[in-house]
């Protein structure tokens, strides 16, 4: 009797550490994934090549899975993760941001306001996202959108935050040029995103 | 006890490693059966509604792409898929049964209307290398007008079904 306790105590536990280990190594629990999108990091804005890849690593395929599933292979559109402002604070509900960028080299590009739950926002603003077709270019060259809860009603480009939490934008770059798939670090200007205040009686 | 600890450490890999495997798989069923549940059947296509916030059937959709879908049943023969041109961006991408995007297909890369065949194995066009999977045609449409046209244009002439026999 003891040794079949034994034993079950044994596959118990060894199911447990190595299930356990997969659903967190590659993000399926609420614990900080060991992998990630991460192979390019450009001004806080992480991306992999091998998203929607047949060479992408188990882990990554994994991971992907969970967070961006149906993602296009390279080739056709990449896609930029960024999570904090340009102090690498974490991106919030509370606060307000500008997000400004120059055009970058591809045939579309969006940045889409995502939930920490992965999907757009519970808000029914229709003002999830700033793309090519909508995007005003100043006399800098440069786009802008402000990020925040409620209508800035100022006449700038609004992605609304509400009912968002945590959140993170998603850069997607459709048919980018060969210059901005090879050589990203150099070809590709990521957007800033410039934390204008939070609520009053919340840390920052 | 090393018994135990060698046996627990061999267990533990190939669950780990079961498991990692198997993780991108249970993503796609859920997918394809949430697809299902909104009417999608297999080797048909199904006109997704515009994306809002009420989309949640799969992650980080676009709010900016409208979406049909196929859900790809290879098992008994090669399917074809027929995406409309309609003046737009426009892709046609085909997903394995382990999420892998086998191949996207734009619109500037073909004249015209995109038309793919896809199998199991050889016979088709495409080699899906799984008997189950998604095509997806994606349409940017970022304000009312492309909407009402694109929409109008994928009910017309978007096709997905089963190559019959010759």
């Amino acid at each position: 009797m003891g040794a079949l306790i034994r034993w079950l105590s044994t596959f118990l536990l060894a199911g447990i550490v190595g299930i356990g280990s997969a659903l967190w190594m590659t993000g399926w629990t609420p614990l900080a994934p060991v992998v990630g999108i991460s192979a390019i990091e450009i001004n806080h804005w992480t991306s992999d090549p091998a998203i929607g890849s047949e060479s992408a690593n188990p882990y990554i395929r994994a991971y992907i899975a969970r967070r961006g599933l149906l993602g296009l292979r390279r080739e056709e559109a990449t896609y930029y993760l960024r999570n904090v402002d340009d102090s690498a604070q974490p991106l919030r509900e509370d606060c307000a941001y500008v997000v400004e960028g120059v055009v970058p080299d591809s045939r579309w590009w969006s940045v889409t306001l995502y939930a920490s739950d992965n999907y757009l926002a519970q808000n029914d603003d229709d003002a999830h996202s700033i793309d090519r077709t909508r995007a005003v270019i100043g006399s800098d060259g440069k786009w802008r959108a402000t990020i925040q809860a409620t209508d800035p009603a100022d006449g700038s480009f609004w992605v609304s935050s509400r009912n968002a939490g945590n959140f993170d934008l998603i850069l997607r770059l459709y048919n980018a040029s060969d210059d901005v798939l090879e050589t990203p670090q150099t070809a590709l200007v990521t957007p800033d995103i410039v934390t204008l205040g939070c609520r009053a009686g919340d840390n920052q | 006890m090393i018994r135990h600890v060698i046996v627990l450490i061999v267990v533990a890999i190939g669950l780990h490693a079961v498991t990692v495997w198997y993780l991108p798989r249970l993503a796609m069923n859920t997918a394809m059966e949430r697809m299902q549940s909104i009417g999608a059947q297999p080797n048909a296509i199904a006109h997704v509604p515009p994306t809002d916030e009420t989309s949640r059937r799969v992650v980080r959709p676009s709010p900016d792409l409208l979406y049909s879908v196929c859900l790809l049943d290879l098992s008994d023969g090669p399917v074809r898929i027929h995406a409309a041109d309609w003046g737009g961006y426009m892709s046609l991408s085909l997903f394995a049964a382990n999420t892998d995007n086998v191949v996207a297909v734009n619109d500037e890369q073909i004249d015209g209307d995109i038309g793919l065949t896809v199998a199991d194995g050889d016979g088709a066009d495409v080699d899906l290398r799984s008997a189950r999977g998604i095509a997806i045609i994606r349409r940017l449409v970022t304000n009312a007008q492309t909407l009402t046209r694109a929409d109008t244009v994928r009910r017309q002439d978007d096709i997905c079904e089963r190559v019959q026999p010759s």
